[in-house]
């Protein structure tokens, strides 16, 4: 039985050359899907941009909260709202936990705690929706997170 | 009288059918992330806008040829299969944003009824209205309870804005410094918001279903330059009272709900009731708009009898096709894909295929062989190259910029 040649560059002149550009293609498209697919540590400008979102959701929340305490909109427009801006929050909470680069861990995880804390105001809200003095605690409580994570914001 | 009448009542429907969900996601993003300052991309998208649906509704009148007969025409087979291919691509994901906006919108009315359940009411409930209303019904349904918008003008007036950065934010300027990319990725998202191919796809074939004729272009300039360009003072409004109300208080409007936030804060309980059939009108409208057009181009490119006016039986391939459409965007919604964020794609995406359609409208319309004494004068053929080079550019930075910005997001 005769043995089949061996796959090798003596073989195929120039093999080498597509193989290497072939691994720096798997390389960058490795690269590519950690980069997309958000793994590895979050950066600067990740981190910044969640803690900016999750002081975005606090606002509205705040802004949402303040007509249920007025009455001035429908519960399910306030039970809707609380749901969407719920999920967004739990979003940033669950972000903000992630690995992050030297020096953010800290800031991080005090804006995925008070992105935790505007999760749950939103979720009493979202209970209650026609509860006016529940919804003037949770417009100030959510004012005060806002606050709190537009410094944490700027501080980055 | 009866011209006259017609003429205004046709405005007015162009009036109110101006704004699709693009507007209401691209603008409120817009002012709530930079304030007044992308006002001046109202006015750049709305003269495009008018400039290439007065020509396109002429050159039907004049010629019966709406659009996707002529980007066949001009362009040959191969050229109009690329045309029609990244076009259909376009419609399919506009219609499912504007049916999954429809849907989203009635969440915000029936907060216990799953997202799902209604997805498949509001297609329903436009399949069933498309089939039972005549043509110039429909544009006239969705025209005029688009007006509701004028809320929204209200709100910003209510909201007392700041007239001098208003008037500002009409001066374009150059933007520098860490949000660049996302000044200019906004800036193309609402003037590409104004000049969704399908507008004009639907405006040429309506035209044609209409029977215009040569005397209907006063008609054809009345509903071009003054409903859109009025409507276009919806979306400048959009911009403004998400400028007064979400940006100083750093809001990034994810969620079609935030739009009707801005109804709600100023005007309360019937701001927000008006937000909510306003938005209804113009996106349930823009559905049926882009599913039509979608099934115009197809019809129109492979010679099949087409028009609503023709009826099922007889135009029975257009008929499906406009069904196809919806189940399309029916599919692509139910798989749980974010109609805010399919919005934001299709409407940078369609900037790309825009040069495709606009020349040879722009070619057609310049052909004296085919128009005329119709044919464009100095003024139309001015504004017509100077959008095509525009929408050249623009379709050459849109993608790098939708993925430069993650969307936006930064």
């Amino acid at each position: 039985m005769s043995e089949r040649p061996r796959d090798n560059e003596a073989n195929h002149p120039g093999r080498s050359g597509q193989v290497k550009s072939r691994q720096i293609l798997l390389v960058a498209a490795a690269s590519t899907v950690l980069a997309f697919s958000g793994c590895g540590a979050l950066d600067r400008d990740a981190v910044q941009n969640e803690v900016a979102r999750a002081a975005s959701t606090a606002s509205e929340g705040m802004l949402v909260a303040r007509q249920a305490k007025r009455d001035r909109t429908w519960r399910s427009f306030t039970e809707i709202r609380t749901a969407e801006l719920h999920g967004a929050a739990q979003q940033s909470e669950q972000k903000l936990t992630q690995p992050t680069e030297q020096g953010l861990g800290g800031p991080a995880e005090q804006a995925s705690k008070l992105a935790a804390h505007v999760r749950a105001a939103l979720g009493s809200l979202h209970d209650h929706p026609d509860d006016a003095r529940l919804a003037a605690s949770v417009e100030r409580k959510l004012s005060g997170l806002s606050h709190d994570l537009d410094r944490i914001e700027h501080r980055l | 009288v009866r011209k006259a009448l017609q003429i205004a009542l046709g405005m007015v429907a162009a009036f109110g059918g101006f704004v699709d969900i693009g507007e209401l996601v691209f603008n409120v993003q817009a002012g709530a992330a930079f304030g007044y300052q992308l006002l001046w991309a109202v006015p750049i998208g709305v003269l495009g806008i008018v400039t290439y649906a007065e020509m396109s509704g002429r050159v039907a009148a004049i010629t019966k040829r709406p659009v996707f007969d002529v980007v066949r025409q001009r362009l040959g087979f191969g050229a109009g299969l690329i045309t029609l291919v990244a076009s259909q691509v376009i419609n399919v994901l506009t219609v499912a944003a504007e049916v999954g906006g429809v849907a989203l919108i009635l969440q915000l009315l029936f907060a216990d009824i799953p997202f799902r359940v209604l997805l498949l009411v509001s297609v329903a409930v436009l399949t069933a209205i498309v089939f039972l209303l005549p043509f110039s019904a429909l544009e006239r349904l969705f025209g005029y309870g688009g007006l509701f918008l004028v809320v929204f003008i209200v709100a910003a007036l209510k909201l007392r804005p700041d007239w001098g950065s208003l008037a500002g934010g009409f001066v374009p300027h150059w933007q520098t410094g860490q949000d660049t990319l996302i000044y200019w990725y906004f800036a193309v998202g609402v003037i590409a918001a104004a000049l969704m191919p399908y507008e004009v796809y639907f405006y040429s074939s309506g035209a044609v279903e209409d029977g215009w004729t040569e005397s209907d272009l006063g008609v054809n300039r009345a509903n071009a330059v003054l409903g859109w360009a009025l409507g276009g003072i919806f979306s400048a409004a959009l911009i403004a009272v998400s400028a007064e109300l979400f940006h100083p208080l750093g809001i990034e409007p994810d969620f079609l709900g935030t739009t009707a936030l801005a109804a709600d804060v100023p005007l309360g309980q019937t701001g927000l009731l008006l937000a909510f059939l306003g938005m209804l009108f113009v996106v349930g409208g823009a559905a049926l708009e882009s599913s039509f057009a979608g099934a115009y181009n197809l019809a129109q490119f492979l010679g099949w009898e087409w028009g609503k006016y023709r009826g099922p039986r007889h135009a029975r391939r257009f008929t499906w096709a406009w069904i196809v459409m919806f189940v399309l965007a029916l599919i692509i919604v139910v798989t749980g894909a974010n109609p805010v964020l399919i919005t934001e794609y299709a409407v940078v995406l369609a900037v790309v295929a825009l040069p495709l359609t606009y020349l040879p409208v722009l070619l057609i319309a310049r052909d004296r062989t085919y128009m005329g004494e119709h044919v464009n004068g100095r003024l139309a053929d001015f504004f017509g190259w100077l959008y095509l080079a525009v929408i050249v550019v623009i379709s050459l930075v849109a993608l790098p910029l939708l993925f430069a910005t993650n969307a936006g997001a930064g």
